[in-house]
């Protein structure tokens, strides 16, 4: 049963990961700072997953990017474009509502 | 943008470019060094997290491979880079691939095989063995062929990424595009390949006992099996004749499908008329060749032997044809009033 859950838990966080992106990407951030602050927000994302799917969303015209390379460390900047915004907020719009559409569902059932 | 060129083998330098690598091998060129800069980036910004600065290079190894292992095996983080299918036919063509190589396969080869053992067995007069043996393996590469010819047009349909007429005519898809049941047929693939299939064992035969004969006559050079004479009065090309209109009516029952009042009233009459045609012959002619049997004590006997299983033959398969095709009749009928 534990291993069920597991699954389902996962595949609900895996839908969500974009958003989670899409959210904290107002300011330009690297891909393993972005890492570090999904993960202090509470987002568990894998790197495996987290650094593919930039590339992703940058393809999709989500995100901008840009190579860094006044530090020691040349990195890669992504940041939301205007795009980005409309679909994080099409996005937030529709999680709000999904998590209304389970309560009241819940209400429903206990009732 | 590439730092670390030359590496000491075993290092934690040395890890983190061979996986690296290992992960921006496949992909296209176009992106491969970005993401390779970008990754190997990534990957030392998580060792510094865990080690902090300036430590010593015992413990930086120990915090590369618990990263390195972290992020998983490289050819998985490759193919979730990588845009282009990694695989040959995905879902959206499976069934349209599946569907077009075993029609092509069971409708082709078998046909090969079948006229692969008859040329072999009327043209060039191989031994049965020899024919059957080679038209199988022939039949074996055709299958090959068309295995691995589909499958390339499949690839190609699965990368072009255009949609095919068969995916547009998907796209509009609406209830009324559901296709009839299928009509359920009593006479199938197997029984083409057998019944059409005997009449080309037959009619390949024929010509193999007369220029390929293993038997002697008295002069001790191969002689036919058959009376040549038979060819000269006709009556062995009423036999092909026969045989040919039978196997164009195996097709044609095949085509149908089903034992219709025709199929049967036409199968009747060709066991009936194939049966009157072999009694007849055995009857009015000398079938075995004269030259063949001339050396045995009592030829007659063995004249008698083969005329005799020539009748229990042809009486046996008039008798069970006309029964089964009766009875497939009714079969029919049950199933059409129903």
């Amino acid at each position: 049963m534990d291993d069920v859950l597991a699954a389902h838990v996962a595949e609900l966080r895996r839908g969500t990961v974009v958003l989670a992106c899409l959210c904290v990407l107002d300011e330009a951030r690297y891909g393993y700072a972005l890492l570090s602050t999904l993960e202090s927000a509470g987002f568990e994302v894998d790197a495996n997953t987290l650094y593919p799917l930039l590339r992703r969303l940058e393809k999709q015209g989500l995100l901008a990017s840009e190579w860094n390379t006044e530090e020691s460390r040349p990195r890669k900047f992504y940041v939301l474009t205007a795009a980005g915004r409309e679909v994080r907020a099409a996005l937030a719009h529709e999680w709000a509502a999904l998590d209304h559409r389970v309560r009241t569902a819940l209400e429903g059932s206990s009732r | 943008m590439t730092a670390r060129t030359t590496t000491p083998p075993g290092t934690a330098d040395d890890l983190v470019e061979r996986y690296v690598h290992l992960v921006a091998r496949h992909l296209p060129a176009a992106q491969r060094s970005d993401v390779a800069d970008e990754l190997r980036t990534s990957i030392w910004d998580s060792v510094d997290d865990r080690t902090g600065p300036a430590v010593e290079e015992a413990h930086r190894e120990r915090a590369v491979r618990e990263v390195l292992a972290e992020m998983g095996e490289p050819t998985r983080l490759s193919h979730a880079y990588a845009a282009a299918p990694r695989h040959l036919i995905g879902p959206r063509y499976f069934d349209d691939w599946w569907t077009t190589v075993r029609a092509l396969i069971v409708t082709v080869v078998p046909l090969i095989v079948l006229i692969g053992v008859a040329a072999d067995l009327g043209l060039d007069g191989a031994s049965v063995g020899a024919a059957v043996g080679g038209a199988v393996w022939t039949g074996f590469n055709a299958a090959i062929h068309i295995a691995f010819w589909v499958t390339g047009v499949f690839w190609i349909l699965e990368r072009t990424g255009s949609p095919s007429a068969m995916e547009a005519s998907r796209a509009e898809w609406g209830p009324d595009d559901l296709p009839e049941l299928p009509r359920s047929r009593q006479v199938g693939v197997p029984d083409l390949v057998w019944g059409a299939g005997l009449m080309g064992l037959i009619l390949a035969w024929l010509p193999w006992q007369h220029f390929r004969s293993p038997l002697d006559g008295p002069d001790g050079s191969p002689a036919p099996m058959l009376a040549p004479d038979l060819w000269a009065s006709g009556w062995a090309w009423g036999l092909v004749g026969l045989l040919v209109v039978t196997m164009v009516f195996e097709i044609g029952k095949f085509v149908v499908g089903n034992w219709t009042r025709a199929v049967t009233v036409l199968s009747v009459l060709l066991d009936v008329v194939f049966a009157a045609f072999l009694i007849a012959l055995v009857r009015t002619q000398d079938v075995v060749n004269p030259a063949v049997i001339a050396g045995l004590d009592d030829p007659g006997a063995s004249r008698r032997l083969v005329g005799g299983i020539v009748l229990a033959v042809a009486g046996a398969t008039a008798i069970l044809g006309i029964v089964d095709a009766v009875r497939k009749h009714a079969a029919y009928r049950a199933m059409t009033d129903r």
